[in-house]
């Protein structure tokens, strides 16, 4: 056998051994799950070369530079004042016999308490008068928001109606099995289906007539 | 114990044998042949309201040379040409045996998108669905008019970013896909109108509508008409549009048009573009004949999505078409739209002059003239919600999907994991007696799909606690304008909450949204009664095999539904592709190719159901002469899941035509491109780096290795303990080695958490005769070369503007084992890249090459590399 001959063999024998040595005894260290780690925990190993501890920026920048995965500090540690306090239950909850039980029921009025509490803050205000008069949830584990006539005025801004929907979609992890809102006698359903019928007929009645034709 | 060379002689032997039997396969010509040419009917009657137009249309250029010499060759290849066909995403042909979506027409839409003020909102409002995340910090600002903060999430994005790839899975499964936004991410646009600059038309009798064009008083003058023109059966008549694109790139080819009961549904079209020509046909008749609550049928205004097509400043861009179908119809000409373009409709006054694709449903409504039934007003404010589902109906759409993720609470969000989290959907479901009718079941039922498959999907490829909310489930009588105005089957997919802290991290994930949208793909596909689409082929690679041949393979996808055939698309330039070509292996031959001829390569796994998406760009160079060397470039660059800066990526404001995303693997072509450019006397073969692993390409059969790993890092691991063990044996047999990437130090010698093996410390100081010196160099600049890079002048790596993608962190530096530094950085003289010449030879760059700016650059790089190798 040739020199280069035998150095091929001997290279192609220690790669065969360390190929085996990798099928047979990976060492490598588990990937942990992407939520394993909050942000703030990787800091103290991400120490500038003159030993001081990066800033948020920096942090993130080099976290976003590897992939390293990571789960988002929650904000009441790092700025209370971004926290809501609980505001006061509602007291108007009325559960079904036997759909939750006693702990769940307190979890979903302080949820529900939350949700509009921030809305009288900021969404209500726009529109006056609106006020939650009830909340049932059903032996369906459906729950029903009774509201005053004035939240009319909100149903009739799709963009308000979509932000006021899409708060409530938090309550969608706490088991129930749908929600009905309603607007005084009627509910949101009956109220925008008249609504939809009107404005249907009002946006056909300004629109150019087309028609076939070349 | 018989040695190496003697099974790489058995082995290619094989090969061989291979190769002698692939011979008798069908060949057909590999390059397209050009049929367009210039009119010559001479005398063409044009009614009252016609107008000579713009010049004869050209005749399209070649596709692209790389400026390589040799005789004419008549190239053959074992892949089977597909046209004319339908079109699917990107331009390529979607081949007949797809019939997964063929006949459907889906409705997506993504919220929310700069729109104007509601009656509960202070005038003068331009609003955009920014979600600020400073890093730490999380504010919540729904009314900014300034770009986003570095970190920050912007709502309105990732919901399109979900959509950019859930419509190119749909058109890959044949579905006809309009979306309630624009599409296109490139501001620069192109219009030709009919009669005006750039039109022309010739063989046939054309007449002039007394109806207006479909962008009169938008794209082109107001009053302009549209004309049209009657079959013929054979396509004598034609009509041209001829433009020049502003700046090279992809843009997607529109034709905007008012549609009828007369109008023909088969109109060739034939667009030529930087990768040749492609052929396919338009339907331009009414999708239904009943009138509805947006009047009678016809006359609608209609966009029809013509592929996406690289186009040069250095050639014409045309688009034809022909009265070759029945002579009772006729084809409306009307406007051609190329490119996505900016919003000029005023928003309270102002308008955004952002790119269109940023602007809510309603504002691109209005932009396409859809009337008032669809672009809703209500009080006189626009109802942008409401909008997105009467524009799936103004479409007779199939089905419409509504994309979007949630936050919780209604206007100071605390970040938090009290947060809601997980997937829900909504639908329309009306209480029984009252609301309730017969679609709703319908809407239920593809709601449920789109979830269900697509949890799926995330709990297989990404997380398997993600959170499933059955809220709903049973029905939900939520009464969300998204859906409550179908009448169409309905969705609205709530992705996730980017206000819990988890999902925010998933949500601005690039690789997050494929595998969601891959996911919702799956719900639709199930919901139309279809099976799906396979997914992407791995191990691509290319490499030549006998004198002026070559041989492109790859691996069937690894999981989820088998394929049955390959659309393989072809480039010569690295940049423009053509529509794609059958492969029924998975490998295609390449014969009688031109000394120094290059080519680069994409493939698509396909079923009935419809193609996957396109693999990573495999490229390959045939020698100029016999002795060239042999050079491989191996693509070791994966990794997609890099987070999405929302400023780098989306807020470019006019400097790049296209948003950059995570990863666009097709990298390659820049290494050949630079080689090329070098002048040096190297042949290219490039792979994917699993062939590599896999053992389907031997580095010992080259003269020297590029491996690059681009931003790969802790994420997909630089070079993972098989990589290592196969390019140490290849340098201490006296390979020939160039490794770069920005991260390939701190992976190997200074992470402490996630992918780390015992031998990492070890093969980058022994084997990459590297130690790690830090993690930043703190700088883009590098000074000129020395020693083997003398030379070399100093250069830059790109900020991210410069059509690569943003340098980030990159490696410096010492010299170990007998290595020197051959260029440094322009700060403190840190080491840029290391030479050793011993044993083997080796450059180990802290940067990943791809990301110098300028070709020149590039190539003085690599020759003074390739010298050193040879």
């Amino acid at each position: 056998m040739s020199g280069r001959k035998w150095f091929i063999a001997a290279a192609a024998t220690i790669g065969a051994i360390s190929g085996g040595m990798y099928f047979f005894s990976d060492d490598r260290s588990p990937q942990p799950a992407a939520r394993d780690r909050t942000f703030g925990s990787y800091r103290t190993e991400f120490r500038k070369p003159d030993g001081t501890l990066p800033s948020d920026d920096e942090l993130m920048a080099q976290l976003v530079a590897k992939g390293i995965p990571f789960r988002a500090d929650t904000a009441c540690g790092k700025n209370p004042k971004g926290c809501e306090e609980a505001p006061a239950r509602i007291q108007k909850v009325e559960f079904a016999n036997g759909t939750f039980a006693a702990d769940a029921q307190r979890d979903i009025s302080d949820k529900l308490s939350m949700i509009i509490d921030r809305h009288e803050k900021d969404l209500f205000r726009l529109f006056a008068g609106i006020q939650l008069e009830r909340v049932q949830v059903t032996e369906q584990k459906k729950i029903h928001l009774f509201f005053n006539e004035q939240f009319a005025a909100l149903a009739q801004d799709e963009g308000s109606l979509s932000d006021f929907s899409e708060s409530l979609n938090e309550l969608g992890n706490m088991g129930f099995k749908g929600i009905v809102v309603h607007i005084g006698a009627r509910t949101l359903g009956e109220y925008m289906q008249s609504l939809d019928a009107r404005r249907n007929a009002e946006a056909l009645r300004i629109q150019p007539q087309t028609g076939s034709s070349r | 114990m018989k040695s190496i060379s003697q099974y790489l002689l058995v082995a290619a032997l094989l090969t061989t044998i291979a190769m002698r039997c692939g011979k008798n396969m069908d060949k057909a010509l590999l390059t397209e042949t050009a049929t367009n040419t210039s009119p010559n009917g001479g005398s063409i009657p044009i009614d009252s309201g016609g107008g000579s137009g713009g010049g004869d249309p050209v005749t399209p250029p070649p596709p692209g040379d790389t400026g390589e010499t040799g005789g004419p060759a008549v190239e053959t290849t074992t892949l089977t040409e597909i046209t004319p066909s339908r079109l699917g995403a990107m331009g390529v042909y979607i081949p007949t045996q797809i019939t997964g979506l063929r006949g459907k027409t889906i409705a997506i839409g993504a919220g929310h998108g700069w729109r104007g003020r509601t009656s509960s909102e202070s005038a003068g409002a331009r609003l955009q669905r920014a979600w600020h995340w400073p890093s730490g910090g999380f504010t919540y600002n729904s009314a900014s008019t300034t770009p986003a903060n570095q970190w920050a999430i912007v709502e309105d994005y990732l919901n399109s970013e979900i959509t950019h790839y859930l419509l190119q899975y749909l058109r890959n499964a044949g579905a006809e896909v309009t979306l309630v936004r624009e599409q296109a991410r490139t501001r620069h646009q192109v219009v030709v109108c009919p009669g005006g600059s750039g039109y022309s038309q010739s063989g046939a009798t054309f007449y002039t509508s007394g109806n207006d064009s479909a962008m009169a008083g938008s794209l082109c003058a107001a009053g302009t008409k549209y004309r049209y023109v009657f079959g013929d059966g054979v396509g004598t008549g034609k009509f041209t549009y001829t433009a020049t694109v502003p700046s090279d790139g992809y843009y997607p080819v529109y034709l905007h048009y008012r549609d009828g009961t007369d109008r023909a549904n088969s109109i060739p079209v034939t667009i030529t573009h930087a990768a040749g020509v492609t052929r396919a046909y338009m339907n331009q008749y009414v999708r239904s004949t009943t009138a509805d609550a947006y009047g009678s049928q016809g006359l609608r205004y209609r966009v029809a999505y013509l592929g996406s097509y690289y186009f040069k400043t250095s050639g014409a861009a045309v688009i034809e078409f022909q009265n070759n179908f029945a002579a009772d119809k006729i084809a409306a000409i009307d406007t051609v739209r190329l490119g996505g373009g900016t919003d000029t409709l005023p928003i309270d006054g102002t308008p955004t002059n952002e790119e269109r694709w940023k602007s809510s449903a309603w504002q691109h409504q209005k932009f396409l003239g859809r009337p008032s039934t669809v672009a809703r007003l209500s009080g006189g404010y626009n109802e942008d919600v409401t909008t997105r589902p009467h524009a799936a109906n103004y479409e007779t759409a199939d089905a419409f999907i509504s994309v979007h993720n949630n936050a919780t609470g209604s206007s100071s969000y605390p970040y938090s994991s009290s947060s809601g989290k997980g997937t829900m959907v909504i639908y329309q479901y009306g209480t029984a007696g009252t609301t309730y009718k017969a679609l709703d079941e319908t809407s239920r039922d593809l709601g449920l799909k789109l979830k269900y498959r697509m949890l799926d999907h995330i709990r297989s490829k990404w997380d398997s606690s993600w959170t499933n909310i059955t809220w709903g489930d049973d029905g939900f009588d939520g009464d969300y304008g998204e859906t409550r105005a179908a009448s169409v089957p309905a969705a609205l997919i709530e992705v996730g909450f980017f206000t819990h802290p988890t999902e925010i991290v998933s949500l601005s994930n690039e690789k997050f949204y494929r595998i969601a949208a891959r996911g919702l793909y799956m719900g639709i596909a199930q919901f139309f009664s279809s099976g799906y689409s396979p997914e992407e082929c791995t191990g691509v690679r290319v490499r030549n095999t006998a004198s002026g041949e070559f041989v492109l393979a790859w691996n069937a996808p690894a999981a989820g539904t088998a394929a049955t055939y390959y659309l393989v698309r072809t480039s010569t330039d690295g940049v423009a592709f053509d529509s794609g070509r059958i492969a029924t292996t998975t490998s295609a031959t390449f014969r009688n190719v031109a000394a120094g001829k290059t080519y680069h390569f994409t493939v698509q796994a396909g079923n009935g159901h419809g193609l996957s998406l396109a693999s990573e760009v495999a490229s390959v160079r045939v020698p100029v002469n016999a002795g060239d060397k042999k050079l491989l470039i191996v693509n070791g660059f994966d990794r997609l899941d890099n987070r999405v800066n929302f400023v780098t990526n989306y807020d470019k404001r006019a400097v790049g035509p296209q948003v950059e995303r995570g990863n666009s693997f097709d990298h390659t072509t820049t290494f050949v491109k630079a080689v090329i450019d070098s002048n040096r006397p190297w042949s290219v073969n490039s792979s994917d780096n699993d062939a590599v692993i896999a053992g389907q390409i031997l580095l010992s059969d080259y003269d020297a290795v590029i491996w690059y790993v681009g931003r790969e890092s802790w994420s997909d691991e630089t070079f993972s303990f098989a990589e290592q063990q196969i390019i140490a044996t290849y340098l201490t047999s006296g390979g020939k080695m160039l490794v770069t990437g920005s991260e390939i130090g701190w992976d190997l010698a200074s992470q402490t958490i996630g992918n780390t093996h015992a031998n990492d410390l070890s093969f980058l100081e022994n084997s990459l005769r590297t130690r790690y010196a830090g993690d930043d160099a703190g700088s883009g600049t590098l000074l000129a070369g020395s020693g083997v890079l003398a030379g070399v002048a100093g250069y830059t790596l790109d900020a991210g503007l410069s059509g690569s993608y943003q340098n980030l962190f990159p490696d410096y530096y010492t010299a170990v084992n007998s290595s020197t530094c051959v260029q440094v950085y322009n700060v403190a003289s840190r080491c840029a890249i290391l030479h050793y010449s011993g044993t083997y030879r080796l450059f180990s760059m802290g940067f990943p090459f791809e990301i110098v700016v300028g070709a020149a650059n590039r190539a003085s790089l690599m020759e003074k590399m390739l010298v050193a190798f040879e």
